[in-house]
């Protein structure tokens, strides 16, 4: 068995070897290892893209936060607005109301009174007529049949009452 | 029973036979043999089949790496990739990180050892029942380790080492020299050789079902932890040879406390 030893066969082997390590290294672990590095460079890559895409949501978040609390603070200040434009405008109305009204019931009065002194004179006039009529057929009784005089005052006192009333 | 009981009975009767057989197994043939000037070369049948291995690696390697893609890769590739990252994974965390270049030698290793031990399936003599291949990868182990060593600790580091943890190991540092080779080949030749032999005795006795079964056992089972076992030996001598010796750490910690005594110093003062 140890009579096979011979160096001749141990330095082809060594060289076998150190061949097939050349061969291996060349063919099998510096492609297999260039394609890793690529693809973990490709993973780095695209951790680091999404890493800045990620800040840049987060980023454009608080913008669309802080835009959202300024509409929120908008909002408000027109609402606020709007409403103080109502109270005052439902206070105007309110008031041009009033004044209107006071004013139709002023024109109502003034339009009263002078109805009231139309018909008072209307009524005097009448009652003029009226006295002036009686007195005429008085008048014309007493020339044709003689008047009472009694009956005349009675009836001039009853007329001027009525005038005060 | 009885068949195999008149085989063993036939191989005992016949004794001469199977001496003949396992002679004739463990036997190192002459494959060719060419000349110098005027000396013979003569080379093995052993080294002659590890050069079919080696060109069978070296195709299969070329062949498996064509087209490399970095996504959506084949099945292939993701096979490839996936064998060669585990095989590189176990030596990666033998070495450390400091042993990192010795990966792909030990991972060459490992392919030529496991597909020469496996050999026998396909018809051949492994070459790693032939001594003089077990004697070349043991040799070459064992130069890496005390290079590795070199490189990492400096000559005088290097030899420093042998007295280490104490110097009353010396001898025995150095023995290991010698023994850790010797271990390394006769394991891998022993192992091959026995199951070669004990392979071609069960293809005698039965050689329809018998050799099938302990083939797994033998060929596959034995040969791939044969060659297993030898790299990460190999790993481990040198990760032991690299990894930081400790009187350094002792100096280092030395240092420390100095510095340290010093400062306490400077601040009392």
């Amino acid at each position: 068995m140890f009579e096979s030893i011979n160096a001749p066969n141990i330095i082809f082997t060594v060289i076998n070897i150190l061949i097939l390590l050349i061969a291996m290294k060349f063919f099998l672990f510096k492609p297999i290892h260039k394609v890793i590095a690529k693809r973990q460079q490709l993973i780095n890559d695209s951790v680091a893209e999404a890493e800045a895409m990620k800040a840049s949501v987060a980023e454009m978040e608080r913008e669309h936060r802080e835009s959202l609390a300024g509409v929120e603070e908008e909002k408000a200040a027109i609402i606020k607005s709007a409403r103080d434009h109502a109270v005052h405008e439902r206070d105007k109305i309110i008031e041009e109301a009033q004044e209107k009204a006071q004013a139709i019931l002023n024109e109502a009065k003034s339009e009263a009174g002078l109805r009231k002194k139309e018909i008072l004179n209307q009524t005097q006039s009448e009652i003029s007529e009226i006295v002036v009529t009686a007195v005429e057929k008085l008048m014309l009784q007493k020339q044709a049949v003689g008047a009472d005089d009694a009956l005349y005052d009675e009836f001039l006192t009853k007329a001027g009452d009525d005038h005060d009333n | 029973m009885g068949v195999l009981q008149e085989t063993v009975f036939e191989i005992l009767h016949n004794s001469e036979n199977v001496a003949d057989m396992i002679g004739e197994k463990m036997a190192v043939n002459e494959a060719f043999h060419f000349t110098i000037g005027n000396m013979r070369i003569a080379v093995d049948d052993g080294i002659f089949v590890s050069w079919i291995v080696i060109v069978v690696l070296a195709v299969l390697a070329f062949c498996l790496t064509r087209n490399l893609k970095v996504t959506n890769i084949s099945k292939r590739q993701a096979a490839v990739e996936f064998v060669v990252t585990k095989l590189e994974g176990i030596f990666y965390n033998t070495l450390g990180e400091h042993g990192k270049e010795y990966v792909p030698y030990l991972t060459t290793v490992l392919l030529f050892l496991g597909l020469s031990n496996i050999m026998a399936v396909f018809g051949f003599k492994p070459p790693t029942r032939d001594l003089n291949v077990t004697i070349a990868l043991a040799v070459m182990s064992i130069v890496l380790v005390q290079a590795a060593s070199i490189r990492r600790h400096n000559v005088f580091g290097w030899i420093k080492q042998f007295a280490q943890p104490t110097p009353v190991v010396t001898v025995f540092n150095i023995l290991d020299i010698f023994t850790r080779p010797l271990s390394l080949c006769m394991r891998l030749f022993g192992n091959i050789l026995g199951a070669f032999v004990i392979m071609g005795l069960l293809e005698h006795i039965l050689p329809i079902f018998l050799p099938a079964v302990f083939c797994l056992y033998f060929d596959f089972f034995d040969g791939l932890l044969q060659a297993y076992i030898f790299t990460f030996l190999t790993g481990i001598y040198i990760h032991e040879a690299i990894e930081d010796p400790e009187p350094k750490e002792k100096k280092v910690k030395k240092k420390k406390k100095k510095a340290v005594a010093a400062e306490t110093a400077a601040v009392e003062a």
